[in-house]
């Protein structure tokens, strides 16, 4: 036990360069920018956001937030500069400006906003929410910033962070994958409903973008069927990935799986169907930035020196290069 | 001072630990689905989740444990009120947290794909005679498309074929009215409908069939009172 608490405090105590989460923090301030943005200007702030008694759709009552709360709850004048708020802090997160402050208000802001009407929260909300979160914790404009700019000079200084938030941000993503594939127990996910779920997503109106008729002929059924079953194995395995850092850590010990972690980057495979995956959702539904949000987690699947390996088209080292850095697990050895 | 500073740095590794390791705690038990959603008696009500039971029943007839649809759903809701009631436990020293610092959970996604959806209908009364203003993917009744086809808006209208929410569905209608009068002012009247329908394995659809359905919670409204 005394063993796996000086492994932890070891573990959390690594640091690393700051410009993996810094693009992160970028595609994290776009989707917030683009959640709150796209709202307004088709006009469906005040409608969602904003009380029936000033002229909105629903009677929210009180919000659900207590910013929202302290602020007299979801009222007009409230929305009205709330809105405005959220899309400078989103502004303010993509480019970097204003440190650890402006990552908190943004987190506290979004939330706000978003959980003022709560019948029409998303996943990328959440995501956002929990991303946000990480990043104050992190202190995520430490490059690729206007803060930097400002403290050193540069846009982008050599200077590193705390890895922990990083591995988080992974166990916050893979936690999504394998409890929604954990959620699908709907019938049609599985064999005994002939594994027809995508078909049935792909007919609903509420989703899709237009006409998916078409997948009713044989050869689609046949596809959607084969993707509905491999989402679904994908999903739920997804949190096996973790496996794949431990044992890439730990490559001096035996068995086969691990062998082959070592040998093979088995996150280029999981990455590869995730981004098809979200690729198709793009293409035919209409989930807001659920997608985008998604994706951009999948930075913090790569060490920022991968990150910059896989910028310039080199291969990645197992390792040498290892993401999570785990190898203060016990029995592992220090890749570098 | 200094020394206070020097044993804080000291403990600050293993306090770390612990803060760290409540968050992914926060984050391994907030994403097991709540028991609002699992004790939810309209889901449990819906056409959805009764094909569902069904479908199950039927599976486990086939592997030769025979159990009617009823005395499944019976099990399985009285196994998810149990589940549900831990889940609670687990998680109440984590909700606060989440709630406050925006590390909520919750990722019950397609669990189980919508085979009786419902579409939002909006019609006008000019000169006696109804006309459609709005159909999803009609485009011969578009009005507001780009509106309504808003992910935060579809996803608020999709709800009422899971869950229907009376005072959401007269929420949405009002509001729909009082649009369409103010731009249409030679209505004299505006009709918002469900129309709810089955939709059509793709072995039917490629033998011609074409989905019928009904209408459900008609709202009417008189356009010169909304105006």
């Amino acid at each position: 036990m005394r063993r796996l608490w000086s492994s932890a405090v070891e573990l959390l105590g690594r640091r690393e360069p700051a410009d993996g989460l810094a693009l992160f923090r970028i595609a994290v301030g776009l989707c917030m920018l683009y959640s709150i943005g796209s709202m307004a200007a088709a006009g469906l702030d005040q409608v969602f956001w904003v009380d029936a008694a000033d002229g909105g759709m629903l009677e929210l009552r009180s919000g659900d937030h207590w910013l929202i709360r302290a602020l007299g709850g979801p009222r007009a004048p409230v929305i009205g500069a709330l809105v405005p708020l959220g899309l400078l802090l989103a502004l303010l997160v993509t480019v970097g400006a204003g440190g650890r402050v402006v990552l908190l208000i943004a987190g506290q802001v979004y939330q706000a906003i978003v959980r003022s009407d709560p019948t029409i929260i998303g996943g990328y909300d959440l995501l956002i929410g929990n991303a946000l979160w990480i990043l104050f914790l992190a202190g995520a404009t430490a490059t690729l910033s206007v803060d930097a700019r400002l403290r050193r000079g540069s846009w982008r200084p050599a200077v590193e962070i705390a890895a922990w938030p990083r591995y988080l941000l992974i166990l916050q993503i893979l936690a999504v994958y394998t409890t929604t594939g954990l959620s699908k127990l709907g019938v049609p996910w599985t064999p005994a409903g002939g594994f027809s779920a995508l078909y049935w997503v792909f007919q609903e109106p509420t989703w899709r973008r237009f006409d998916m008729g078409w997948t009713a002929a044989a050869p689609a059924v046949l596809v959607l069927q084969v993707a509905t079953a491999l989402t679904w194995i994908w999903e739920i395995s997804a949190i096996f990935l973790l496996l794949f850092y431990y044992y890439r850590a730990t490559p001096a010990r035996p068995g086969r799986l691990r062998a082959l972690c070592v040998r093979r980057d088995l996150r280029l495979g999981f990455v590869a169907i995730g981004v098809a995956l979200h690729l198709s959702i793009l293409l035919t539904l209409n989930v807001g930035p659920f997608s985008w949000i998604s994706v951009a987690y999948y930075l913090n699947l790569f060490h920022p020196d991968e990150l910059r390996a896989l910028a310039r088209r080199r291969p990645l080292r197992a390792g040498g290069e290892d993401p999570a850095h785990m190898d203060s697990i016990p029995g592992g050895r220090d890749p570098r | 001072m200094a020394a206070l500073r020097q044993r804080l740095a000291r403990a600050w590794p293993h306090l770390r630990v612990i803060l760290v390791g409540y968050h992914v705690a926060a984050i391994v038990v907030l994403s097991i689905p709540p028991a609002g959603a699992l004790n939810n008696p309209a889901m449990w009500r819906s056409a959805n989740t009764r094909s569902d039971i069904a479908g199950y029943a039927a599976a486990l007839g086939q592997v030769g444990v025979e159990i009617t649809p009823e005395e499944l759903g019976a099990r399985v809701r009285d196994a998810a009120a149990t589940f549900g009631r831990i889940r609670e436990l687990l998680a109440a020293p984590f909700a606060g947290y989440a709630a406050l610092v925006g590390a909520r959970q919750g990722w019950a996604m397609f669990a189980s794909p919508q085979r009786v959806p419902a579409e939002v209908h909006v019609d006008l009364e000019i000169g006696g005679e109804w006309r459609p203003l709005y159909r999803p993917h009609d485009d011969a009744a578009a009005w507001r498309r780009a509106t309504f086809e808003h992910n935060r808006f579809r996803k608020f209208n999709g709800r009422f074929a899971r869950t229907f929410i009376p005072p959401h569905y007269d929420g949405l209608a009002r509001w729909l009215a009082r649009e369409a009068a103010a731009e249409f002012p030679e209505a004299t009247a505006i009709r918002v409908r469900l129309y709810r329908y089955r939709t059509l394995p793709p072995a039917e659809v490629r033998a011609g069939r074409r989905p019928e359905g009904r209408y459900e919670h008609e709202r009417r409204f008189v356009a010169e009172e909304l105006r």
